[in-house]
Parts: C-alpha cells; sequence; structure tokens
C-alpha cells in the first residue's frame, strides 16, 4: 500500500476508552492470535488473558494489536482479522506485518467451524511460515447444532497440525487449549506448501535458490514474488532467484489465468479435497433445520433484509436507538442525578461539610461550586451514558452492523463512501477516538480519508451533555430538538462529504465491497456489562483527570483578577468575574466570534476547554453560572425550589451568555450557532491526536483541522447572520454577506465543480523494509 | 451473464473472473472461483449490494465487483 501507512504496521494506537494491554516484551514467547474477520480471535484472547478489549459481531472489530500476558512467560497477540497475508486495508496490514516480523513462535489459527472451507484458506497460507501453528475450531457449540461433524483428528493429520475443538461463547474446549498452550513444544518446523505438486515444487525450486538470509521464510517469498505481493528487496539481488520466479510465472500462467487465479484455485481444490476427507453432515438433524423453514437468522433477514422493510426497520432501530439513549430514558436518568443526587444531596452537603470544618469561605466556595458544581454538571450525565453505551453495544453485539453496511451501500457511494463507513459514524457516536482507528477497515484510502475527517461531527457522548443542557436552556419549546441535531449532524456530514469528493486528495478510488454476513446471536450480557463498565468508567475518569483540575483553575481564574478602580490584584466577589483574570485573556480572543454572536468571553472559555474535552464546555458553563445558584439550599428543598435551581441555572445560560434577555431572537439563533460550532468543529485533544496518527501524513492532518474549523465556523455564521435576516431581526452587514458568499462557494462546489477522475486504487508491488 | 443481473433466489456458477489486481485478488480469496456454485440471497433495496451464500457462508458483493464475474444461472430454488 501507500507508504503513508508504513508507521503504522508496529505501532498501537489506543484508544482512550479501550482497555489498555500490556506492552510486547522481548524476552516472553510470543503467540499470534490470527483468523478471518469475526470469527471469535478478540472474545478467545479474552477468556484466555483476562482482558477486555472490544468485541463485535461483526467483522472489523479489532484494528490494532493487542498485547495479552498468558503466562509469565508467553505473551498473546491478538491481531486484526484478515482473509490472506497480502493485505490490503490498514487493519490487515497490520496482522500481515505482525505474522512476518519473525519473533512469532507460535500461531493460534482460529476458524469458524461453520464456514470451515473459506477460513482454511488463510490456515494453508500460515503453514508457509514455518511457524507452529494450533488449528483451533471455534463456534463448536454452532457446528454441533448445525450437524456439521468434523474428524478433527483426521484433519490435524492432513494439515499436520494440532486441532482443538472450542467455543468461545460456551467456555468449552478453553481448559484444553489453556493446556496445550502451558506446555507447546516450541521449535521451527519446516515451511509447507499444501497443494498441487506443480506449484509446491516450483515454490521449492525457488527455495532452494534463495540466499541464506531469507531462507527462513523462502516459501512464502517466492509466493510472494510469485503473485506479485510484497517481499524483501534483498532477494533481487540473487539472480539466480529472480530466474527461477519469472520461469514460475511463465509456466503458471501459460493457459491464461491470472497468476493469483491460479494459486487460489489449486488451494480451494485442496480445500475440498480436504474437506470430503474429514466433514460429514449428521443427516437427520439437517432435515430438522431446513424443516424449521431455514436458521433463525434466515428469518430475521428475510424481514431486516426485505427489500421493501429494510429501510423502514433500518430507520425504526436508529431512532429507538437515540430516541430512547437520548430523550426518553436518558433525560429522565440525567434529571433525576443532577436534580436529586447532585442538587439536594452532593452539593449541600459538601458545603456543609466545609464550613462545619471552619474552612474559608472562598474554599468552600471553590469546592462545592467550582468543582463539586462543574464536575457533577458531567457526572449527572453518566446514566445517560449507559443507557446509550448499552444500545450501542447490544447492536453492536447482535450481527446488525454488517447489516446496515449492506442496505446503505448505494446511498454511502453518492458520498464517495462504501456501506462500511456506517460503522465508524454509529461507533463515533459513543466516542470519536475508537470511531477513527475503526476507518482502518476502510478499503479505500480516499473513503477513510473522508470517513477521519467527518466521523467526529456526529455527536459523541460527551457532546451529549451540551445538547441537553441547551436542549433544556434555550430551546425547550423545540420538539425533538436533540434528535434534530443528530439529524443536523448528518446532514453536515453528506454536505462535507459531497465536498471533500471534489478534491484531489479524495480522488474516488475504487476497493472491493466484500463482507461477510455474520449470524445474529443475542448479546451476551456479561459482554454488554463489560463494555458499559469499560466505556462509561473512561467517561469518569476523564471527569476526575481533565474536568476537576480544570473547573479548580478555571474556578480560580474567574475569581481572582484586577478589579476596582485600582485595579488591584485580589479575590473578587462572584458578580464581579467580568474583571477576573480569565476575562482580560479571553476577551481579545472572543472577538474572533463577534460575526457568529457569541462574542462573550465565557462562551469563548467553554469553546477553549471543551478541546480539552468536549463535556467539559457543560462543567464550564457551570463554574460561570454558579453564583446565580442558590448556595444554600438545604436538604429539605422542596421540588419547586429545585426547579427553580435547575431554572437558575438555565437562566444564567440563557443571559449571560447569550444575552438573551435584552437580544431576543438575536440570543437564540447566537446560542444555535454555539452548538453547532462545537458539535461541528475539530474533536478533543484525544481524537485529534488519533486523527494525526491514522491520516498519515501532517498535510493531511492540517488540511482536516482546518477544514473542520472553517466548516463548523461557516455553519455558525450561516446560523446566526442568515437566520437573523430570515428572521427579520437583523440587518445586512460584512458577515451576512460574508456568509452568502460562503454558501454560494459550497454550492459551487458540490454543483458545478467536477470531481477528479476515477482512478483504481490497484496494489502496487511495494517490498518489504530490508529484513536484517 | 454477470453477477450482478442474478435475481434473488436463483442459484449459479461462476464461470470467469473479469477482474484485475486488489478486486480479483480479494475474489479468489473468498473463494469466488470458476466452477464454484451460490445463490443468490438479498439484494439490497437500492438495488446493490448483493447478498450470496457461497462455499457455506455468506457474504455481501458490491455492484463493481459482481459486474466483473461471469456466472451461468442454474434453477431457482424457491420461485
Amino acid at each position: 500500500m501507500k507508504s503513508t501507512h508504513e508507521g503504522l504496521e508496529v505501532e498501537q494506537v489506543r484508544g482512550s476508552l479501550s482497555p489498555s494491554g500490556a506492552a510486547k516484551s522481548a524476552d516472553a514467547r510470543h503467540v499470534m492470535l490470527a483468523g478471518n474477520p469475526n470469527c471469535g480471535k478478540s472474545t478467545i484472547f479474552n477468556r484466555l488473558c483476562n482482558m477486555h478489549v472490544r468485541t463485535g459481531n461483526y467483522p472489523g472489530v479489532t484494528v490494532s494489536r493487542h498485547v495479552g500476558n498468558f503466562a509469565p512467560d508467553v505473551q498473546l497477540i491478538d491481531l486484526p482479522g484478515t482473509y490472506s497475508l497480502s493485505s490490503a486495508s490498514t487493519d490487515e496490514q497490520v496482522a500481515s506485518s505482525e505474522l512476518l516480523d519473525n519473533d512469532a513462535e507460535l500461531i493460534v489459527n482460529i476458524v469458524d467451524g461453520t464456514s470451515l472451507e473459506r477460513s482454511i484458506y488463510l490456515t494453508l497460507e500460515l503453514k508457509m511460515l514455518g511457524i507452529p501453528m494450533i488449528l483451533v475450531i471455534n463456534m463448536w457449540d454452532e457446528v454441533k447444532k448445525q450437524g456439521i461433524v468434523i474428524d478433527t483428528a483426521k484433519l490435524a493429520e492432513t494439515l499436520q497440525t494440532d486441532v482443538i475443538a472450542v467455543s468461545a461463547a460456551t467456555g468449552e474446549g478453553l481448559e484444553e487449549l489453556k493446556r496445550t498452550l502451558n506446555d507447546y513444544p516450541y521449535g521451527i518446523r519446516p515451511p509447507v506448501y499444501l497443494g498441487s505438486e506443480s506449484i509446491r515444487d516450483r515454490l521449492e525450486d525457488a527455495a532452494r535458490v534463495t540466499p541464506d538470509l531469507f531462507k527462513p521464510l523462502a516459501i512464502y517469498y517466492a509466493k510472494s514474488a510469485l503473485i506479485g505481493d510484497r517481499y524483501p528487496k534483498g532477494l533481487e539481488e540473487s539472480d539466480q532467484w529472480k530466474d527461477a520466479i519469472r520461469k514460475a510465472r511463465e509456466e503458471l500462467t501459460a493457459d491464461g489465468k491470472t497468476i493469483y487465479q491460479s494459486f487460489a484455485e489449486d488451494r480451494y481444490a485442496f480445500i475440498d479435497s480436504v474437506l470430503k476427507e474429514c466433514v460429514g453432515r449428521d443427516e437427520k438433524r439437517e432435515a430438522k433445520e431446513s424443516g424449521a423453514k431455514g436458521t433463525l437468522t434466515d428469518r430475521i433477514d428475510s424481514v431486516v433484509l426485505n427489500r421493501y422493510a429494510a429501510f423502514p426497520v433500518f430507520l425504526l432501530i436508529m431512532f429507538a436507538v437515540y430516541y430512547i439513549s437520548v430523550t426518553w430514558l436518558g433525560s429522565i436518568a440525567t434529571d433525576w442525578t443532577n436534580d436529586t443526587l447532585f442538587g439536594e444531596t452532593v452539593i449541600p452537603s459538601v458545603s456543609e461539610g466545609l464550613a462545619s470544618l471552619g474552612a474559608a469561605d472562598w474554599i468552600c466556595s471553590m469546592v462545592a461550586d467550582g468543582i463539586v458544581g462543574g464536575v457533577g454538571a458531567v457526572l449527572g450525565f453518566v446514566p445517560q451514558m449507559v443507557i446509550l453505551f448499552a444500545l450501542l453495544s447490544i447492536l453492536e453485539e447482535c450481527g446488525y452492523m454488517t447489516r446496515a453496511s449492506f442496505i446503505l451501500d448505494r446511498l454511502f457511494n453518492m458520498l464517495g463512501l462504501s456501506g462500511r463507513a456506517f460503522i465508524p459514524y454509529l461507533i463515533g457516536s459513543g466516542c470519536g477516538v475508537p470511531a477513527l482507528m475503526t476507518a482502518r477497515t476502510l478499503g479505500s484510502e480516499s473513503e477513510r480519508r473522508i470517513t477521519l475527517m467527518t466521523t467526529t461531527m456526529i455527536p459523541c457522548g460527551a457532546k451529549l451533555p451540551i445538547i441537553i443542557v441547551f436542549s433544556g436552556a434555550v430551546f425547550s419549546d423545540v420538539p425533538f430538538f436533540a434528535p434534530l441535531m443528530y439529524l443536523a449532524a448528518v446532514f453536515m456530514i453528506v454536505i462535507s462529504a459531497l465536498i471533500l469528493k471534489k478534491f484531489h486528495s479524495f480522488k474516488q478510488s475504487s476497493a472491493p465491497v466484500m463482507l461477510e454476513l455474520p449470524a445474529y446471536h443475542i448479546p451476551m450480557l456479561r459482554v454488554v456489562l463489560l463494555s458499559i463498565w469499560h466505556r462509561t468508567r473512561g467517561y469518569v475518569i476523564k471527569a476526575g483527570t481533565i474536568i476537576m483540575p480544570c473547573v479548580a483553575i478555571l474556578w480560580l481564574l474567574t475569581h481572582i483578577g484586577f478589579a476596582g478602580e485600582e485595579q488591584q490584584f485580589r479575590m473578587l466577589e462572584d458578580e464581579e468575574t467580568g474583571e477576573s483574570l480569565v476575562a482580560d485573556i479571553v476577551k481579545p480572543v472572543s472577538v474572533v466570534f463577534a460575526p457568529v454572536g457569541f462574542d462573550d468571553y465565557r462562551a469563548s472559555v467553554a469553546v477553549i476547554t471543551g478541546l480539552l474535552a468536549k463535556e467539559s464546555i457543560v462543567s464550564t458553563m457551570a463554574v460561570f453560572t454558579q453564583s446565580e445558584n442558590p448556595e444554600d439550599m438545604d436538604e429539605e428543598a422542596s421540588d419547586e425550589e429545585v426547579e427553580e435551581a435547575r431554572n437558575s441555572f438555565y437562566e444564567a445560560l440563557r443571559n449571560n451568555m447569550f444575552d438573551i434577555k435584552n437580544r431576543g431572537t438575536v440570543g437564540v439563533l447566537a446560542a444555535l450557532a454555539f452548538v453547532f460550532f462545537n458539535l461541528f468543529t475539530i474533536p478533543c485533544v484525544a481524537a485529534v491526536g488519533v486523527l494525526r496518527k491514522e491520516i498519515g501524513s501532517s498535510r493531511l492532518f492540517w488540511l482536516a483541522v482546518a477544514y473542520q474549523l472553517a466548516f463548523s465556523y461557516g455553519a455558525a455564521l450561516v446560523t446566526f447572520q442568515l437566520g437573523a435576516l430570515f428572521c427579520g431581526v437583523g440587518s445586512f452587514g460584512i458577515w451576512t454577506a460574508v456568509a452568502i458568499l460562503y454558501l454560494l462557494a459550497i454550492a459551487y462546489i458540490i454543483f458545478i465543480k467536477k470531481a477528479p477522475s476515477q482512478q483504481e486504487d490497484l496494489m502496487e508491488p511495494i517490498r518489504f523494509k530490508q529484513i536484517a | 451473464m454477470l453477477l450482478k443481473d442474478m435475481r434473488v433466489g436463483q442459484q449459479g456458477r461462476i464461470m470467469a473472473l473479469r477482474s484485475e489486481g486488489l478486486h480479483c485478488r480479494r475474489l479468489c480469496e473468498m473463494g469466488f472461483l470458476p466452477g464454484t456454485e451460490f445463490s443468490v440471497i438479498h439484494r439490497a433495496p437500492l438495488g446493490y449490494p448483493l447478498a450470496l451464500k457461497v462455499r457455506g457462508y455468506e457474504v455481501i458483493i458490491g455492484k463493481t465487483d459482481a459486474a466483473t464475474v461471469e456466472v451461468e444461472a442454474q434453477h431457482e430454488i424457491n420461485a
């Protein structure tokens, strides 16, 4: 592939929400878990190492390697799924480069027992590496249920490898696998090509003349060179070797077939002969199966993938997920924590506790209003996060993700993407970091770039609090405000993709669209709970490590400054924040936001802290508005008082930051512009860091940042300026003209500008870095 | 005929692959080879991709790739 990916090959990018694994240590034995996508590698890995890396029922969940300690001197390495070692997408490259990294001492090749035929294709490829191998047949429970009978002893003999049947779901066979791993006789095995003699002999001819340096992988390199795949450059110095390869290629393509096809046919012929020997069917079971009118998956798919029902079902599922987590159940949960838990219990008792300890007033105020108020504003959304993460996790586990890709493929084609891009966008509604990494699974370079640049526009879990707070404070009379924000995000992504695909860097290239449809299964409760736990924990930890120091510093900065007529540097009263240090620092910057209506310095501070973590926007607003909060609400506070407290936070938000009381509609438009800008602009630092790694070149990275800033600012500008004009509350000024020009430019790019000519994304045969 | 023109419910046999490079490679890896039998089980609402059952598993294939696979239609499974 492109050289821009070289850096990714061995580097592990960790998301803030994915549990951190062990580091690869040089003196431990390395056992690689390899196999096709979605065959259960990560589930087995989690079981063997007691870890909790992300799993899901769709191909391409694992995109980087995970290292886990199995025994004191044995490390397991979970690799992204791949169909062969001739890698296409970035995640597959991670897998093949790890396997060829010559420190693998054992390969655990995991195959899906219900589709052995395709799975063993990779097994044959791995046999060429000369690394000891255990073949693990997963989904054994399903194999039995479907009436498939596999003769594991015979399979072991034919493939010259250990064979163990397991079921990661039920735990069957895992003990045997552990035992085998514990006392495995390591060592080097002779690499073999399992297939017809005509190909084997030719590979061996080339292997014989391979220079000693490359001898261990000679068979594999000969195959790679033959099919035009990558091989070490040093091999080219041997004329004998080059001659052998050339001769073999001429002989194998004599009948006009492509060389790759000859190889595949040869291997599948071998597989067919093996399976004929080793796999049978339990006739009785099979009869029962077909009597029940197909499997459960078939029956679900006959509705879910039905030509007419597919879109309605898809929209219903999406609406249900976001309506439940964002509006209905989510807001019930959030109201409870914010009002009952924090409003009535935590904040009053903290201030009382501190006061009784005799703490200074300013410390009481800082802790109770600044820290507890600010962090509490974020933690109040935890129950809502739990609901959102639960629903997303169920969606990922049940097997619907690939179906959604299938349904949406043609629509995504219009945006220069493929249906598979749906997956990063959906994951992005939980957190942008894993979403950006999932973009690795996309086939073409252009698709990956467009997805990377737009996927963080989907409101992530941390942006959800912004939407909810504004929907309560400013847009309470707009029905479905929160779901509308998600639709707005989809609209912005569509516009962005339509713009981007017109530029050279995103020239459309075609990649094969071939995705396996997994069978549905009911999500395992354990997996869903673990996934909720890990993702929520990430959110809570962030509240402690980023939000807390952030609000503490912010509170201090808003309460010290040069105030009064003599401009003396001192502690300020709550109502003097306008003269605080933070106001002095930020006011010059906030001029930038004058054209979009939110040039109040407090709004600017929120935008800036939002770059650290998006939920920090809400905590910042809480710090700035606490002066309006009733500070000494006693524990017997009535419902009306609580309501009042919340209203006063909302009041403060409306009138401090956006001055809605005086500006009316203009203020409301400014608030909407503020929401748009924060939703669609550059994501938090964690996601920006991942974006930088994943996008590959620093030119593209800066382009992405500039694009996101300009695009979100433009969206805010159009909302504020043209919104005001449209509502008859604004006058035509220079910025109105800019907003109109901005829209015209977008229209020109989308409707008139010609797209760069299509380009085949052919695999360039590039070579390995010299292997020392 | 081409794979892209097959109807849902039809069975067929692959005759030849007319693609190159990455596309051909992926088809071969997934077991789409001359002589391989398959059936078309779903078609997406907007026409493509197709979902096929081949070699005991189910896979979706996009229009571009389906247009490069030459097939021979056999009988229908449940008309």
